[in-house]
């Protein structure tokens, strides 16, 4: 990734000068502050994406992976906390750490992988 | 080039699949059950409606059923299709076997699922559902005036569902930046990728915006905090007017690829249009107040000259496609059919929306039937028609089998009339004073015939959709036999099987411009 | 002055913009079924450059928007303005499921009543606010509605042009009976409106 990233960059930036003119016109408030705040993050992530190199000419995908589908039981669960009490928050957290657990096993199962 | 690391299937691979193709069939069958739940809980509400007085429901019921029927149809509903078009798409389309990160892909869309249960899990509590419509604004939302369950676990189901919606955007934009095909350079991305990029944007820098929101309404009803009612509508609309776009992009970009397929010809003003689509997205992000011009609370005349000069962008947009249509032969296939609906109704939508984009015509049309109105011709006769024209034209590449071209006009011509029938009554309603979220009005002429009629227009657009059904079925079972190229399409994703191979791609075409096969087609010429 | 004739400014902004939006969609069909059409006769001429025709275009589109933005808000200026010496004072409270209005004029001052009394033509500044939920208060005859916050009040002046009596409702989605959030808007002349003054005002 080199330039495309500014594409994202500059999308921003249009939305930085939007909340300026917004500033300029009605002063603070809600409206320039979610503009700039929109804006100043997409133009750091264009950045962010631009500058971090190229991709690996070998990518490992995994074709199944349970971990990952576990994780958002765990966090669905979790978020249930709100509803029924906060044991539902250390269930949800216990089934999320074991699924997290799988997701870097298979993760440096990949690597080994990638180095054969 | 990847590498599979587990092989196997059955029902739980199907369910822990993370490949692409698979993770964009769940998402879409979700969707499916989602609409269908949808679309059923619009059948009752227009049956309601049909006539002055309660015949069929409660007021509480109704006010559950319209909240429902929203909170489907965006959060569970055309938002995910939307970005499940990306999903399956856009690898295909840019040359890539694989979207960045499968997990991510994966864990978010079980995360939709989960919230989707969790929204309609709130039927069975004691309190019931949430029924404060898809926007439940504070204070109602909150705990003294909405106790009881249901609507903690509708705020947790939609706060799900927008964290997956996030989380696919960002691996799809991703993907977009880092994983072309050599020679596809940014300005040789096909217009479907194109409009996914700008939905992307929109999804990652504004829907960040209703967790927040969510989060007011958790503070409320959990610690009794004091929440300013505006800086909810804020947050909200931040949210919610790119919402809107997120679910007009990509059916765009459908629609855009079919009319260049079936004019036989390449778009004309591939440049503007990439411009218009970059322009109309920084647009979409400002104009979000348009929806608090009658709070008295936020600075009315900006709003409206941004939300007035998206018509600029959508222009460029309706000039480029009609050129193009004028300059190939048009054949009418049933993608070609829904995409021209599209053109016609969404124009209806767009230009009652700059209607509404003046505050003082709004001070009397805001919250009113006009605007439904206006958002049912955008999003359903303008973006589920052109999520149509790309389901018929698609459906041979994900399936290896036609869906029934007859079958096909039959379902386009009912939901034709039947969304024109449904929706268009609604503008004069709303005019006359109908306003919006109601479970039922007085019982005063005009108003009395105006819902009936559209209430037979919802029955007509049911009847359509069972058609549809009954057409995916047919061919999913049975359908005429697709190739790898049924209809002499431009991109890329037509240079490999019906369905792909796990990898997408065995070899790739040389790519020299956003369309091509048909480059490699006038070279043999 | 202020709340410059609402149903006024409404209605003719309101049928400009008809006419502009119906020619658009005209042109727009006619644009795609010649489109359509043309393809189907073989040997058609090339038609003019594309660019070209494409930038005339936007200028068109922009001139548009230009126009009914400058329209939009000069309007929206007159009908926002709000008199510094209004006729009559309406307090108008809306609550979970009803509405209050207090009236008063010139030192005379009614009780909360459940519809709203003014006189004709005169400009009735009107103070809203809300007890509970967000609400809306929305008089179609005159093509107007604010909402009606909890924490703040939303102050805009109102001209009633005609006589007669006319509906008022909540457009603000507040809950169970929601719908049923109605009240009536009585329009009386200068003399019923002294009179039902001089009756319920202290």
């Amino acid at each position: 990734m080199r330039r495309e990233g500014l594409v994202v960059s500059a999308w921003g930036a249009i939305l930085v000068l939007h909340s300026l003119v917004l500033f300029a016109w009605q002063g603070t408030g809600w409206s320039p502050l979610l503009l700039m705040t929109a804006g100043l993050t997409s133009v750091a992530a264009g950045l962010v994406a631009a500058w971090r190199g190229r991709t690996p000419r070998l990518v490992m995908a995994p074709d199944l992976s349970p971990p990952a589908a576990l994780l958002a039981v765990g966090v669905a669960v979790a978020a249930g906390a709100f509803v029924a009490g906060t044991w539902l928050a250390w269930l949800g957290g216990g089934i999320a750490v074991v699924a997290a657990a799988g997701i870097v096993r298979e993760s440096l199962a990949m690597r080994r992988e990638a180095r054969r | 080039m990847t590498v599979a690391v587990l092989p196997g299937r059955g029902v739980i691979g199907w369910a822990v699949a993370a490949d692409h193709k698979s993770v964009a069939a769940r998402i879409a069958a979700a969707a499916g059950v989602f609409m269908a739940l949808g679309g059923a809980v619009s059948l009752v509400m227009r049956a309601e409606l049909a006539h002055p007085g309660m015949q069929v429901t409660s007021r509480d019921t109704y006010n559950e059923l319209f909240t429902t029927h929203g909170t489907t149809m965006v959060y569970l509903v055309m938002v995910p299709l939307a970005l499940a078009l990306g999903v399956y798409l856009v690898p295909l389309q840019i040359g890539a076997a694989e979207l960045v990160a499968p997990r991510v892909n994966l864990f978010a869309s079980w995360l939709l699922v989960l919230g989707g249960i969790s929204i309609y899990g709130g039927f069975m509590t004691a309190h019931g559902a949430a029924r404060n419509g898809w926007t439940e604004f504070l204070p109602l939302s909150g705990e003294s005036f909405s106790p009881g369950p249901g609507t903690d676990m509708w705020v947790i189901g939609v706060a799900l569902a927008d964290a997956a919606a996030i989380l696919l955007a960002a691996t799809i934009l991703l993907t977009i930046l880092t994983r072309r095909a050599p020679g596809m350079t940014m300005l040789r991305l096909p217009v479907f990728t194109w409009t996914v990029l700008v939905t992307c944007l929109l999804t990652l820098f504004g829907f960040p915006a209703l967790e927040a929101a969510l989060g007011l309404i958790e503070a409320q009803r959990h610690f009794g905090a004091d929440i300013d009612p505006v800086a909810y509508l804020h947050l909200f609309w931040f949210f919610g007017h790119p919402a809107v776009y997120v679910m007009f992009f990509p059916f765009l970009g459908a629609v855009a690829e079919v009319v260049q397929v079936f004019s036989g010809t390449r778009l004309v003003g591939y440049r503007a249009l990439v411009l218009a689509l970059l322009g109309f997205a920084t647009g979409s992000m400002t104009v979000w107040a348009h929806h608090m011009f009658t709070t008295g609370q936020v600075l009315n005349e900006y709003f409206a000259i941004t939300s007035t000069s998206l018509l600029i962008f959508a222009g460029v947009e309706y000039f480029d496609l009609t050129a193009t249509l004028w300059r190939g032969v048009v054949r009418f296939s049933v993608p070609m059919l829904f995409a021209l609906a599209f053109l016609a109704q969404f124009a209806i939508g767009g230009l009652t929306g700059v209607i509404v984009a003046s505050p003082v015509l709004d001070y009397h049309l805001n919250d009113s039937y006009f605007v439904v109105g206006h958002f049912h011709y955008t999003l359903f006769a303008g973006s589920m028609f052109a999520l149509f024209a790309g389901v018929y034209y698609w459906f041979p590449k994900v399936t290896g089998r036609f869906l029934s071209e007859r079958l096909g006009r039959a379902h386009f011509w009912l939901l034709v009339v039947g969304t024109n029938v449904t929706f268009f009554p609604m503008f004069a309603l709303g005019y006359l004073g109908m306003t919006r979220r109601v479970a039922d009005y007085p019982g005063r002429a005009s108003l009395d015939w105006l819902n009936a009629v559209s209430s037979a227009g919802a029955a007509i657009t049911g009847l359509a959709m069972l058609v549809f059904v009954w057409n995916l079925a047919v061919s999913l079972a049975a359908g005429r036999p697709a190739g790898d190229d049924p209809w002499a399409g431009h991109t890329l994703e037509w240079a490999t099987s019906s369905p792909p191979p796990r990898h997408n791609f065995d070899r790739l075409p040389p790519i020299r411009s956003f369309a091509p096969l048909l480059d490699l087609r006038e070279q043999r010429r | 002055m202020g709340g410059d004739g609402t149903r006024q400014a409404f209605d003719a902004l309101f049928s400009a913009y008809v006419a502009v939006t119906t020619t658009a969609l005209l042109v727009i069909g006619l644009a795609l079924t010649l489109a359509v059409m043309r393809g189907r006769r073989r040997g058609s001429r090339p038609g003019p450059d594309p660019s070209r025709l494409e930038l005339v275009y936007v200028a068109v589109l922009a001139l548009a928007a230009t126009a009914l933005i400058a329209v939009s808000l000069v309007t929206e200026r007159n009908v926002d303005a709000r008199s510094a010496t209004p006729d009559v004072r309406v307090a108008a409270v809306a609550s979970q499921w009803r509405w209050s209005f207090t009236t008063s004029e010139a030192g005379r001052q009614t009780a909360p009543a459940a519809d709203l009394v003014v006189p004709q033509g005169a400009t009735v500044a009107i103070t809203l606010r809300s007890t509970d939920v967000i609400h809306s208060m929305w008089v179609p005859e005159v093509r107007f509605k604010r909402y009606a916050f909890p924490d703040r009040t939303n102050q805009f002046d109102l001209e009633f042009p005609d006589t007669g009596s006319f509906e008022g409702l909540c457009a603000q989605f507040c809950g169970l009976e929601h719908d049923t959030m109605r009240f009536t808007v009585h329009v009386l002349d200068r003399q019923g409106f002294d009179a039902w003054l001089a009756e319920h005002g202290s």
